[in-house]
């Protein structure tokens, strides 16, 4: 952490909205509020022009929206998105371990929020920015890397080099080198944007890369147990015991 | 038809109280007209066979006793089988109500013969006779036959009664449930207010809080306008109200993005005031608005103008929201806005019967402009306030 204050940018075209983030911001001492700005357009040239540390980014703007801004920016800046709920948007920012604020919210969940990406602006040169991962974790193809939070720190994990996700409630576990990483993902929103060429989900809370499967045999007359190369075994459902005997074939 | 009451809304609200009083009709009554032509039908028998009798040179009274000994019994037969359709039948089908059928037959065709000898038998008795009565094998035969032929004749067309009252029940349940289901579309086609515009507001407020809290409390005053309207629409299941009411509300809604866009929406309206008494389907107004805010506001830097127009045309009702966007406004449409088109669309085809028009498309400016008819009355529910 630098001695210098961090540089933030506003982007939100309500004016409402602009000075809850102003007065929020304002009692954070280490943040440098250094523009605001009301629409996409403006928000392209503002932060490849103030070069800002960190940018709080309406998805619904004037012009052009928050994410087509993160396609046209040259400086990759941390970014946190502000968002009125969107199901779809709140996944695909889990699995880019992206900040983001749901409206409403207030002073207590900001500051939450900013002491996590307090801790993360020195970034690790391994991670990719959060433009970056954004465009990776909004897209619609199939996902090649997922990233976790541990701590203040985000893990980038390879997509190839998962072995298996399990549910654990509302999160996903993911069994890969260094893990198990927790998602706060729904097991059915990761399985939609893996590729179903390589990950089945072989059981209501199981998704197995098929790469890594060692084995299967038979588990009784209808299922079938999934061996892995780690050793650890699943017995695939009924249904998904079926798939797999014709992928087999 | 199973598919179709499993779509129907489990709110008590939407189910009119006819239709949950349906139930499989068993034992249809007899109506009147069936017992007129019923009895027409033996008192003319009883007058053929009179008629007959008196032909073949009896004396008139022993004629109309004789016919009316052998009316009686296979009038009754009548009446048995009709009586028999109505309780036996209803409940029965295929191979049960055939072998139902054929021992009513050989039972009422035995009876009405044994009540046919027992009155002639009698009538000899009292009345006495140059012959004395008795069994003819060839008499036996004929008023077997008779009683055959009057019981399929009554069978047949007590069976036609039943199949016509099924049918006229089935027509019947069918257009409860068109209606039901039309009441059902209705009410999900009555429109909500955009949660996404709900929670951007919600976090407006919160912005005002500390910074005005003046202006705080009169849009949270406004939020609460907003939701009781709508709650109440939705509660009551009401479909068509004065435009009064729908104008009120969409103020309400332009107050509340007022705060949220400021300088950037400006808005024009105009309302003559005949016009705010005429009958509009509830949410029609608000929507068209918040298409505009949608598509020609929100997406400009600059915001834009948005112009509000309600007079009467003749007996119908023209409303107007057009706005100054770009052609961005007509292709947004496409999607949520659209949608919301669509289902006004929808509503106006339930309501209006095809009589409401509401037309779309770009202005000579540059802008987009919807345009609302709408007749007087139409179907539905009205607002009682």
């Amino acid at each position: 952490m630098s001695a210098q204050r961090v540089r933030a940018l506003i982007v939100e075209d309500e004016p409402e909205a602009r000075r809850l983030l102003r007065s929020f911001l304002a009692e954070a001492a280490w943040v440098e509020l250094v523009g605001e700005v009301a629409d996409g357009r403006e928000a392209v040239s503002s932060i490849d022009r103030l070069q800002p540390s960190l940018v709080f980014l309406d998805v619904r703007l004037p012009e052009i929206s928050g994410l087509q801004v993160l396609e046209k920016i040259r400086h990759q800046p941390e970014v946190v998105f502000a968002t009125a709920y969107d199901r779809y948007a709140v996944a695909a920012f889990e699995l880019g371990a992206l900040d983001y604020l749901v409206k409403p919210f207030g002073r207590e969940r900001f500051n939450r929020m900013l002491q996590r990406v307090r801790g993360r602006l020195d970034r690790d040169p391994e991670t990719p920015p959060s433009p970056e991962r954004a465009r990776l974790a909004l897209g619609d193809s199939p996902l090649r890397r997922l990233f976790a939070r541990t701590g203040d720190r985000i893990v980038p994990i390879p997509v190839a080099s998962i072995l298996r996700v399990q549910a654990r409630g509302d999160y996903a576990e993911v069994h890969a080198p260094g893990g198990p990483f927790l998602l706060h993902v729904s097991l059915t929103e990761l399985a939609a944007r893996l590729d179903p060429g390589r990950f089945a989900q072989v059981h209501r809370s199981h998704i197995v890369n098929l790469d890594a499967v060692k084995l299967l045999r038979p588990f009784d007359d209808r299922r079938l147990l999934i061996v892995l190369a780690n050793g650890e075994e699943i017995v695939a459902s009924r249904s998904a015991s079926e798939g797999l005997r014709k992928q087999v074939r | 038809m199973m598919s179709r009451e499993k779509e129907l809304p489990s709110s008590t609200e939407a189910v009119p109280a006819d239709a949950r009083a349906a139930a499989p009709l068993i034992r249809p009554k007899i109506g009147a007209a069936v017992a007129v032509a019923a009895i027409s039908a033996w008192v003319l028998l009883v007058a053929v066979y009179a008629f007959i009798f008196s032909l073949s040179g009896i004396a008139i009274g022993r004629a109309v006793r004789g016919a009316l000994a052998n009316g009686i019994p296979d009038g009754l037969l009548a009446l048995a089988v009709f009586e028999a359709a109505r309780r036996v039948d209803a409940g029965r089908r295929g191979a049960k109500l055939l072998s139902a059928r054929m021992a009513g037959a050989c039972g009422l065709v035995g009876a009405a013969f044994a009540a046919k000898t027992l009155l002639l038998s009698l009538d000899v008795a009292l009345f006495g006779s140059e012959q004395p009565f008795r069994l003819n094998p060839g008499v036996i035969a004929w008023q077997a036959f008779v009683s055959a032929l009057i019981y399929t004749a009554s069978a047949s067309a007590a069976r036609a009664w039943l199949i016509d009252r099924r049918l006229r029940e089935e027509e019947a349940r069918a257009a409860r449930a068109e209606l039901f289901r039309s009441r059902a579309e209705l009410s999900a086609l009555r429109a909500q207010l955009n949660p996404h515009f709900l929670f951007n507001v919600l976090h407006s407020v919160l912005g005002m809080v500390r910074g005005d809290p003046a202006l705080a409390e009169s849009a949270l005053e406004s939020l609460g306008d907003l939701l009781r309207y709508a709650l109440r629409v939705h509660r009551e299941g009401v479909d068509r109200t004065a435009l009064r009411h729908e104008w009120e509300f969409m103020e309400t809604y332009l107050r509340l993005e007022q705060i949220r866009l400021g300088d950037r929406l400006r808005v024009s309206r105009h309302a003559e005031e005949d016009a705010l008494d005429h009958s509009v389907p509830t949410f029609s107004l608000q929507p068209l608005v918040e298409n505009s805010v949608r598509h020609a506001i929100a997406p400009r830097a600059t915001g834009g103008k948005i112009s509000i127009e309600a007079r009467i045309e003749g007996s119908a009702l023209r409303l107007e929201v057009s706005n100054d966007g770009d052609g961005m406004s007509a292709a947004g449409t496409e999607e949520e806005g659209g949608m919301g088109l669509r289902v006004l669309r929808d509503r106006l085809d339930v309501l209006y019967g095809g009589k409401a028009r509401l037309s779309a498309g770009p202005t000579e400016e540059g802008g987009y402009r919807v345009v609302l008819m709408l007749p007087a009355g139409g179907n539905g529910r009205e607002d009682p306030a």
